[in-house]
């Protein structure tokens, strides 16, 4: 569950950004469209905790997000955060597995290798458990970044512009993925785009201008 | 996953960037152990071969060349003195004079000094034990414990000795009378054990001796009678018993010893080693002074002779030391920029880790951990190869110095070798440390 209300962001220098109140329930997805420079990524950046709002609240569950500073903002990003990003990262140095392990870690959780396995297995992508994920495909890194944005079983799951860099098939497969993921997770989908495509995939929408 | 894992992976995963940190902080910190090691060894060896002596006495040169001949069969003599000069200083009721042992040197065997003293030497180094006994006639001799096992010695074994003081076969005396080894005597720890000993007179007798081809056929070579040894296999080397040495029985030997040459004053020795009864005599402190003003003889105090040679050689290696150091801030300066560029290739790795719920601090130990694993790694690999080069080395140096060296040892300032390597690796980590610690999450993930 998630809820926002006069959400502002103010860069340096320049005006307020101003972002429409959003609400959704368990289980829930939601769409974020817009075209560039409306503040997308400063949004998804808001609700994901790396950003400090300048006005208005952000609640997640119980929490207000936007009165955590320092290591409890850390310790709740980590806990209850997952977010896939455009292009997928991973640390260079860590196998596939690793890099799940890791991000238990980093919330504080124990090390579960079998559930970090399991997650691999239902995206299709264990056999490349102990691969270094640079040596794997695109559309391979692109699940794992899903399974490590899963693995801490967030609350919320933010989607960066998660398709615009795939064909029309491998699209509706990665949104429909994330969907069914999130909800097996009881999690909340956010996805922020500006893919027209997506659209019609997602009930929820909310328009940036 | 420890931090400290992840620190690991991350420097493994570049290991030709590591490698490079690492071999030169290990050179450094080898080089440096190495040092360390030598200069104590250096001070212990020379320290340990003072014996209590408190003057050399011999013919007039110089007196560091006196000690390191007298004292550790290093140099050349300076000459020979008569025995008529140096007949006062070994009169046993000398009011000074604690005890006098007088050395004629000037032959070897296998590159091993024989040194002709009076029987006392043996209480001079503190030699506590031998096997067989102490030597009491002519061509007699007693052999350290390292020329034993070095020229594989046994009791009852004979040899001619060389000329010189350096292993030359072609001055070997094949002729006359054999040397016959009667004791081999436990380790000193001294130069005691790097010398072959005999009488003072039995040096003269050698070089007495004319040349006669017929004796050749007398005595056989060590060689020979070992190989005739193995050959038969009845002669077996039997060991005998450790005794403790009688210093009453070493004293009446060394009397005589000093009365058959007060007997024959128109004889020369090569030198004399003094105690003193007291070295806070106001007489004895000025006694270096009287001789070398009003006698034709010189003496030489090895404390200061050996504090000149330190200091001489401490400057040698206190330039080498410097050497270490400035490769030691090279390798810090490698590990800067090592961790620093391969920051800069992470950040969005960081960033990363930030969003899965890092804090800064857990960064911070990240990159710390890095520097930590590169400097203990060339610290490990840096003190092991340095005491390995000791010990190498010290196969060589123990030729040179007559005595011995060892790799395979702890000396205190190791400990802040560890210590300042710790330092540097740490001080080195720290900048890039608190750059990846403010790695900031939205711009670097916006920035893509």
């Amino acid at each position: 569950m998630i809820q926002t209300k006069n959400l502002a962001y103010t860069y340096p220098g320049e005006l307020p950004i101003r972002f429409p109140d959003i609400s959704c329930q368990v289980n829930e997805h939601a769409l974020i469209l817009g075209p560039s420079g409306t503040g997308k990524t400063t949004l998804l950046h808001l609700l994901g905790g790396l950003l400090t709002p300048s006005e208005g609240s952000i609640t997640i569950g119980q929490t207000n997000v936007d009165q955590l500073k320092g290591f409890a903002l850390d310790k709740f990003r980590g806990e209850n955060i997952g977010i896939v990003f455009q292009k997928p990262h991973f640390i260079r140095s860590l196998t596939a597995v690793e890099n799940l392990l890791l991000t238990q870690t980093l919330a504080g959780h124990k090390n579960d290798k079998a559930h970090a396995l399991s997650l691999m297995d239902r995206l299709s992508i264990a056999g490349k458990a102990n691969s270094l994920t640079y040596t794997m495909s695109i559309g391979e890194q692109q699940r794992l970044a899903i399974a490590r944005a899963l693995i801490n079983k967030p609350a919320i799951i933010l989607a960066d512009e998660p398709s615009s860099a795939l064909d029309d098939q491998n699209c509706t497969f990665m949104i429909s993925l994330l969907q069914q993921v999130a909800t097996e997770e009881n999690a909340n989908l956010i996805v922020v785009t500006h893919d027209s495509r997506i659209k019609n995939m997602i009930d929820k929408k909310i328009n940036l201008s | 996953m420890n931090i400290f894992t992840l620190s690991w992976k991350n420097i493994t995963a570049k290991p030709l960037n590591t490698m490079m940190s690492v071999l030169l902080f290990a050179l450094s910190i080898g080089l440096i152990t190495f040092l360390t090691l030598l200069n104590d060894q250096l001070k212990k060896g020379l320290d340990n071969n003072l014996a209590g002596i408190d003057l050399v006495l011999g013919a007039k040169g110089s007196p560091l060349q006196l000690i390191l001949n007298s004292m550790y069969h290093i140099d050349a003599p300076t000459g020979n003195i008569s025995l008529e000069e140096a007949r006062p200083f070994l009169n046993p009721k000398h009011p000074l004079l604690s005890g006098a042992v007088p050395l004629s040197l000037g032959d070897s065997y296998g590159a091993y000094r024989i040194v002709g003293a009076a029987q006392t030497i043996l209480t001079f180094y503190n030699a506590s034990d031998i096997e067989g006994r102490p030597y009491k006639e002519d061509f007699e001799v007693v052999v350290g414990s390292i020329v034993a096992k070095k020229l594989h010695l046994h009791i009852d074994d004979t040899f001619y000795s060389t000329h010189g003081l350096e292993d030359n076969p072609d001055l070997a005396h094949d002729h006359g009378t054999p040397f016959r080894v009667v004791g081999i005597l436990s380790a000193t720890g001294t130069v005691l054990d790097q010398l072959l000993l005999c009488t003072p007179q039995t040096v003269w007798k050698v070089h007495d001796h004319p040349a006669d081809s017929t004796a050749v056929e007398e005595g056989h070579k060590k060689e020979d009678h070992e190989s005739h040894a193995h050959a038969t296999g009845n002669h077996v080397h039997t060991s005998m018993p450790m005794v403790a040495i009688d210093s009453v029985e070493i004293q009446i030997l060394a009397d005589s010893v000093m009365a058959a040459l007060s007997a024959q004053p128109e004889k020369e020795i090569t030198s004399i080693l003094l105690k003193f009864k007291s070295r806070t005599n106001f007489q004895a402190l000025n006694l270096l002074r009287n001789i070398n003003l009003n006698t034709g003889l010189m003496a030489a105090s090895p404390a200061i002779e050996i504090n000149r040679l330190y200091a001489m050689m401490g400057s040698g290696t206190e330039a080498l030391r410097y050497v270490a150091m400035l490769i030691a801030m090279v390798a810090a300066i490698s590990i800067f920029i090592s961790l620093y560029t391969s920051l800069k290739e992470r950040r969005y790795e960081m960033a990363l880790m930030r969003v899965n719920g890092a804090s800064p601090g857990m960064l911070f130990r990240m990159i710390i951990g890095e520097g930590l694993w590169i400097t203990m790694l060339g610290l490990v690999l840096g003190m092991i190869s340095g005491h390995i080069g000791m010990q190498l080395a010290g196969s060589i140096l123990e030729r040179g110095y007559k005595y011995q060296f060892t790799g395979f040892t702890w000396v205190g300032e190791e400990w802040y070798i560890l210590v300042g390597a710790v330092a540097v690796g740490l001080l080195a980590a720290i900048l890039p440390a608190i750059q990846g610690a403010r790695t900031d999450i939205h711009k670097t993930l916006a920035e893509g």
